[in-house]
């Protein structure tokens, strides 16, 4: 359904209005538009320096009904076009808000304001969705700036300004196809992986707008919506006379796009004819003398989805009640209570024996004859409590991974090897920024082994005593595992692309037995500025791991005890932990950083602290906000320093902001609000012959289009 | 211009995949979309199983399940 109608301004330009309504009913009707039907207004922030200047209009329209079909229950359901006949060209675009403002209901045909606000301000009704399929990947601000633009479904081309660049780069028309952050910046944490056939589910993330102005932020920029066009500038560039941009253009709402250069410039002298409308003020700007940015990083340290988070454990326990009052061997005096979990952010692989290695299924209800006579890996919460001793007022169930085996003694070759049972699903762990560092991978944990000389059993039996399990070696007591990271696996000694399993160690310590005893894992950490104990495994930057993170566990081997292969049952694993670390080198890991200019503290005058999402990296605890650069050879390391054109000085991007906002804000600024002509465009610059040394540019418009008139607030900029 | 750096008590509470599912301060992005009014609603319904284990958890920001809040509140949120 369509309404349209059409107007002449006072210069006799000829305007059109469309309103389109997605509710599937075809046809098109006339609207009579008042008597100055269309205005725009494009919002300022507190600063020159806002991210989204985002702008709303007003359409006056005559109508015996109150069109109450135009109001949707959806952010876009309503498309409101105001194109220039004459020029074919559309001169704003957007979406009716769903309310109806209180309007007159006396005669039979009155005026109605239809309200729109622009695509840009749509996006705060949509939250984030990863690019791709399979999971949250490290994506560059280009791709998640198009995201977002993407979501607006109405602009056709990105103007964005060349400020910003790599000094390293030898391209400096663009940056934002060379900075990357990792898309679990935006998220929650909690959200559900793919499937093969279903995308992940996003538990919370910020909104588009939320993620749009988070990176226009970092970069300094300022967006706005201009007819069909997004503009994303920067007003230092502007007022410096630069005129280079970069161009984003599509045809098909950015599935494909081109990209090219331009020259935006539009230079305007006020003089007397300039002005439209009387009424003209002037008035000087707030000063500041000092500004704060602080970060505020997503931190992460765990390489492996938790297996026993609630929020992603489904019991399958076939009957609750049988297995929890389960009395097994009512010999042994032990009560135990038993629980099994398939935990939905790991793939289980399951075999049917150990000498075809047929791959089953198990489904959901895992029974008896599974844990007996398969072989594969579940986790499990198990408590048990002596019979003979009094019964314990609650239980308190500790948690495993259980590796299910059941390897008879002396196995042959073929049946004595490591399979693998338990994989994270790819998407559950998220590209991690953090890689591009010098850090560790700190595995710790302990497992026991359980062997089986009277039948085959399922739980940890208290009353095992171990036989024929003396005289082994320390190096065999250990499981296979398999870490890879984007297309490089750890062999034991390095990251290499050759697909590698590599064994996790475990420390005999002063036992002699094997069966029935925790062993912890080794710890091979011997630096103490790590403060942890474990296994250790270096991750250098010129390793480049990028991508997909995977870990695989793996059926355990036979170990040779008292000289003969013994009897593995079941192997429990318990408090399993994949963690980064990395050298405290003095820093506070847990803390966020504030950056400021230094001032003479007898007077401060502090503006608003700046809140950054998307960070430089700070060298202090593993997150998903530190902006990554790539190189014209293609490594990636943190971003350290942003070369900005208009300040002619690369350093750290938030001193870059910080130093902008100082030059602009410490000493008072003129502000002019004037009526002048509907012929400038939001990168305009202004000279005033009044003050004949100043540069103003365009901080506020309202735009009214039968008059053809535009009240601007324009801003000194040095 | 010269600049210092300071350390400053986190801003975020994404520590863990596993044990926080708030964001952007915690609770109080959450009670910021549920409003005022449903804040009060929520600790003056304490006898239908509302239980604010800390008023510091409601207002601050600290790390927790806030999985209880959601479940009683969330029912009718008309987001702006």
């Amino acid at each position: 359904m369509n309404y349209t109608g059409q107007f002449k301004n006072i210069n006799n330009t000829l305007y059109q209005i469309d309103i389109d309504i997605n509710n599937g009913i075809t046809g098109s009707t006339e609207m009579v538009l008042d008597g100055e039907p269309f205005k725009v207004d494009y919002n300022a922030g507190e600063t020159i320096y806002e991210p989204l200047k985002l702008s709303n209009s007003t359409c006056s329209i005559l109508s015996s009904s109150y069109l109450f079909d135009i109001y949707s229950s959806t952010a876009q359901g309503t498309k409101l076009t105001l194109k220039n006949v004459d020029s074919n060209s559309v001169e704003w675009v957007g979406y009716v808000t769903p309310n109806i403002y209180t309007q007159a209901f006396e005669q039979p045909i009155e005026q109605i304001d239809l309200e729109a606000i622009d695509g840009l301000s749509t996006l705060e009704n949509y939250t984030y969705n990863q690019i791709d399929f399979n999971g949250k990947k490290i994506k560059s601000l280009q791709d998640i700036l198009i995201q977002c633009i993407k979501q607006c479904n109405c602009y056709n081309h990105i103007y964005i300004n060349q400020n910003n660049s790599l000094t390293s780069s030898i391209d400096k028309t663009k940056i934002i196809d060379k900075l990357f952050i990792a898309e679990q910046n935006f998220f929650n944490s909690d959200s559900t992986p793919a499937t093969d056939t279903t995308p992940a589910i996003a538990a919370s993330s910020m909104n588009y707008k939320e993620v749009l102005s988070e990176i226009l932020k970092y970069l300094g920029y300022t967006i706005i919506a201009f007819g069909d066009s997004v503009y994303i500038l920067d007003y230092d560039y502007i007022s410096n006379s630069y005129s280079n941009y970069s161009t984003y253009s599509t045809t098909n709402n950015w599935l494909t796009y081109s990209t090219g250069t331009t020259n935006l410039i539009d230079v305007h002298s006020i003089t007397n004819d300039s002005f439209k409308a009387a009424g003209g003020t002037i008035e000087l700007d707030t000063t500041y003398n000092q500004i704060s940015i602080k970060t505020s990083l997503f931190k992460e340290d765990s390489l492996i989805p938790d297996f026993f988070d609630v929020n992603h454990l489904n019991n399958i326990t076939l009957n609750t009640h049988y297995w929890e009052d389960a009395l097994y061997p009512e010999v042994n005096g032990y009560k135990q209570n038993l629980k099994y979990f398939k935990n939905d952010m790991y793939n289980y692989i399951w075999y049917d024996n150990d000498v075809n290695w047929n791959n089953i299924t198990i489904g959901d209800n895992i029974t008896v004859s599974n844990l007996t006579n398969n072989i594969g890996a579940i986790v499990t919460q198990q408590f048990s409590y002596k019979l003979s001793d009094p019964a314990p007022t609650s239980k308190s169930y500790s948690n495993y991974i259980q590796l299910v085996r059941h390897l008879t003694f002396s196995p042959t070759a073929a049946q004595n090897v490591a399979m693998p049972v338990l994989r994270t699903i790819v998407g559950s762990i998220p590209n991690n920024s953090y890689l591009f560092d010098n850090y560790n991978i700190n595995i710790s944990g302990s497992a026991l082994w359980m062997t089986n000389d009277k039948m085959k059993q399922y739980y940890i039996d208290p009353s095992v005593v171990g036989k024929y399990d003396t005289d082994f070696l320390e190096e065999d007591i250990n499981l296979t595992a398999k870490i890879q990271i984007g297309n490089k696996y750890w062999n034991g000694t390095n990251w290499t692309t050759t697909d590698s399993t590599f064994k996790i160690l475990f420390a005999k310590g002063t036992e002699t037995h094997l069966f029935n005893k925790w062993f912890n894992i080794k710890n091979s950490v011997t630096r103490a500025q790590l403060n942890v104990s474990g296994q250790l495994i270096p991750i250098h930057l010129y390793d480049q791991l990028i991508g997909d993170i995977e870990l695989t566990l793996y059926t355990p081997k036979s170990i040779e005890t008292d000289g003969d292969f013994i009897q593995i049952d079941n192997v429990f694993i318990k408090d399993l932990s994949f963690k980064l670390v990395k050298e405290n080198l003095g820093k506070n890991d847990e803390t966020d950083t504030e950056y400021l200019n230094v001032i003479n503290s007898n007077f401060v005058n502090k503006f608003s602290d700046l809140s950054f999402k998307v960070c430089s990296q700070t060298n202090k605890g593993m997150n998903y906000s530190s902006v990554i650069e790539l190189s014209d050879i293609g490594t990636y390391k943190y971003n350290s320093g942003i070369f900005n054109k208009s300040l002619n000085k690369s350093q750290l991007q938030e001193y870059n902001i910080i130093e902008k906002y100082v030059d602009q804000y410490s000493t008072p600024k003129k502000i002019l609000n004037l009526t002048l002509g509907n012929n400038y465009y939001p990168y305009t610059l202004f000279n005033c012959s009044l003050f004949p040394a100043d540069k103003y540019i365009i901080n506020k418009m309202s735009i009214d289009y039968y008059n053809s008139n535009n009240l601007v607030t324009i801003v000194e900029k040095i | 211009m010269n600049f210092i750096q300071k350390d400053i008590t986190s801003q975020r509470n994404n520590t863990s995949t596993t044990t926080s599912n708030s964001y952007s301060g915690g609770i109080s992005g959450i009670m910021t979309n549920l409003g005022y009014l449903e804040l009060i609603k929520a600790t003056s319904n304490i006898d239908n199983g509302i239980i604010l284990k800390d008023n510091d958890y409601a207002f601050g920001g600290v790390t927790g399940d806030t999985t209880t809040y959601l479940l009683h509140t969330s029912d009718n949120v008309n987001e702006g």
